[in-house]
């Protein structure tokens, strides 16, 4: 008797045992299971056409580093200024270029001359690769670039080489200051809303493109979207202090679709504050909407505009086409 | 003693087929079947296909939560129209993966509040969608036909 209930226990561990790994096992593999993918994290570029040479020290007065590049001779992208704001305190570096050591020269003159802010103007910076460590930061024109650039890459195209994106619908400069909460406006990162500044930080970017303000001049008066801008810019520096900024225009409105306060006139006064604005804090602006959206009359173009009969401001496949082809030549030189 | 010692094994016993029986099951179907069954039977136009490095992205769903997935999303980036299939890979990741779709739902809420009404009524109107281990998320003019799709398959 003993022997059979001896027995009888050992089956039934064995059934016990059974039992629990057919729980945890799911047999449903399918081809898409099969093929998922591990997480990648975004490593920034490190090809070597770029070199941070300069970083000066500015006892009690505002300090700019300088990038520049040894033998690049590009020509100095329209619009655009870099420099980078928040002050870095170490020694001067030894300049090993003339170029560098002619930029050098001109920044302490300025400074000589008394100049609060420095502005330097270098050439643009061009690299296969320049994408690589930049995360897009826009409400729901940027998220349609962002599913455009998506759509691209799943069918194995290059574009915009692996930078990502932070965006939210309705978000602007003036609401991304509010604190994150359920029904606040920020974007997800990998599953939690998270702040600009803090997803900046988050998702390792060494370059943020910002393109807000659409839903900063319709709803709020100018006094508060100025500030808003330069509150969202020092969180990020605060946050972020060795990422570089380039801020995007806001892009126009398409023929007809302008009401209120909602328009072209309020856009282009936006664009002015964030031209002067970035020359004044020696960020880079890149201006998205002359160079690339506007028709003659300074709409965005029909053929750009997915919604003419909506809102008239989102990107059709042929304007987020035209937007990557303009940032690459920009930015990655081809 | 021995009448004590049976007893006690006939329990446990009992006690392993009572959890074999509740097990959620995963589905005999493939995901993707049900996706294209909805996407022959519904209008959806401007839809992307998404992948598993796409739910990452998008809803933060790491590829370990998972057996099986079809997703697709609305292209223009404005239009919150999205149909989220996903096979759990257990009980508890099913719970992340509602927590996950919630929050998204949530988001699309605030952004579309004050923003387009119409598709803020959409978002209002859809929810997170369980079947043992199939978690769902429908937000679409075509809910009722997308979800009676669903019921076909999983109910």
């Amino acid at each position: 008797m003993k022997k059979i209930l001896a027995i009888l226990s050992v089956l039934t561990l064995l059934f016990s045992v059974g039992c629990t790994q057919k729980t945890t096992a799911p047999a449903t593999t399918t081809e898409s299971a099969a093929s998922v993918p591990q997480t990648t994290e975004l490593v920034p570029s490190t090809e070597a056409t770029t070199e941070e040479t300069t970083v000066f020290s500015l006892p009690s007065t505002t300090v700019s580093s300088v990038q520049s590049t040894t033998a690049q001779t590009e020509t100095t992208v329209p619009d655009k200024t870099t420099t980078q704001t928040k002050p870095t305190e170490t020694e001067p570096q030894p300049q090993t270029t003339t170029a560098a050591a002619t930029q050098r020269t001109n920044v302490f003159d300025k400074i000589k001359e008394g100049l609060e802010n420095v502005r330097i103007d270098v050439p643009q910076i061009k690299s296969k690769d320049f994408f690589n460590d930049v995360v897009f930061v826009g409400d729901s024109v940027t998220q349609g670039l962002k599913n455009y650039t998506t759509a691209r890459r799943n069918k194995g195209e290059e574009c915009l080489g692996t930078a990502q994106f932070l965006c939210c619908g309705s978000m602007s400069y003036t609401n991304a200051l509010n604190p994150v909460s359920q029904s606040s406006l920020h974007p997800v990162y990998r599953g939690k809303k998270v702040s600009v500044e803090d997803g900046i930080a988050q998702c390792g970017a060494g370059k943020a493109f910002i393109m807000l303000g659409m839903n900063d001049f319709s709803a709020y008066n100018e006094k508060t979207w100025r500030q808003s801008v330069q509150t969202l810019i020092d969180r990020i520096l605060d946050k972020n202090p060795r990422v570089q900024l380039y801020i995007e225009s806001v892009t126009p409105i398409v023929n007809g679709m302008e009401h209120g306060n909602f328009s072209n006139a309020n856009i282009d006064q936006f664009n002015t504050y964030l031209k002067d604005f970035c020359a004044q804090r020696g960020l880079t602006y890149v201006d998205i909407s002359r160079n690339v959206m506007q028709d003659d009359s300074g709409h965005l173009k029909k053929s750009y505009c997915g919604d003419p009969g909506a809102m008239g401001i989102h990107m059709s496949n042929a304007g987020s086409d035209a937007w990557v082809q303009y940032l690459t030549a920009e930015f990655c030189g081809n | 003693m021995k009448k004590t010692i049976c007893f006690i094994l006939a329990t446990i016993l009992c006690f392993c087929f009572a959890s074999c029986g509740h097990k959620a099951e995963p589905p005999q179907v493939s995901l993707s079947t049900v996706m294209q069954e909805i996407r022959s039977s519904v209008s959806l136009p401007e839809m992307m296909d998404l992948t598993a490095e796409n739910l990452q992205d998008y809803f933060g769903i790491e590829a370990g939560e998972i057996t099986d997935f079809a997703a697709c999303i609305n292209a223009n980036g404005y239009e919150k129209e999205e149909i989220i299939l996903l096979c759990a890979s257990d009980a508890a990741s099913a719970e992340s993966l509602v927590q996950k779709l919630n929050l998204s739902l949530e988001n699309a809420a605030a952004e579309m509040q004050n923003y387009l009404p119409e598709q803020y009524a959409l978002v209002q109107q859809s929810a997170v969608r369980t079947d043992g281990l199939i978690v769902s998320l429908c937000i679409s003019e075509n809910a009722q036909q997308i979800e009676a799709i669903l019921d076909k398959y999983f109910k």
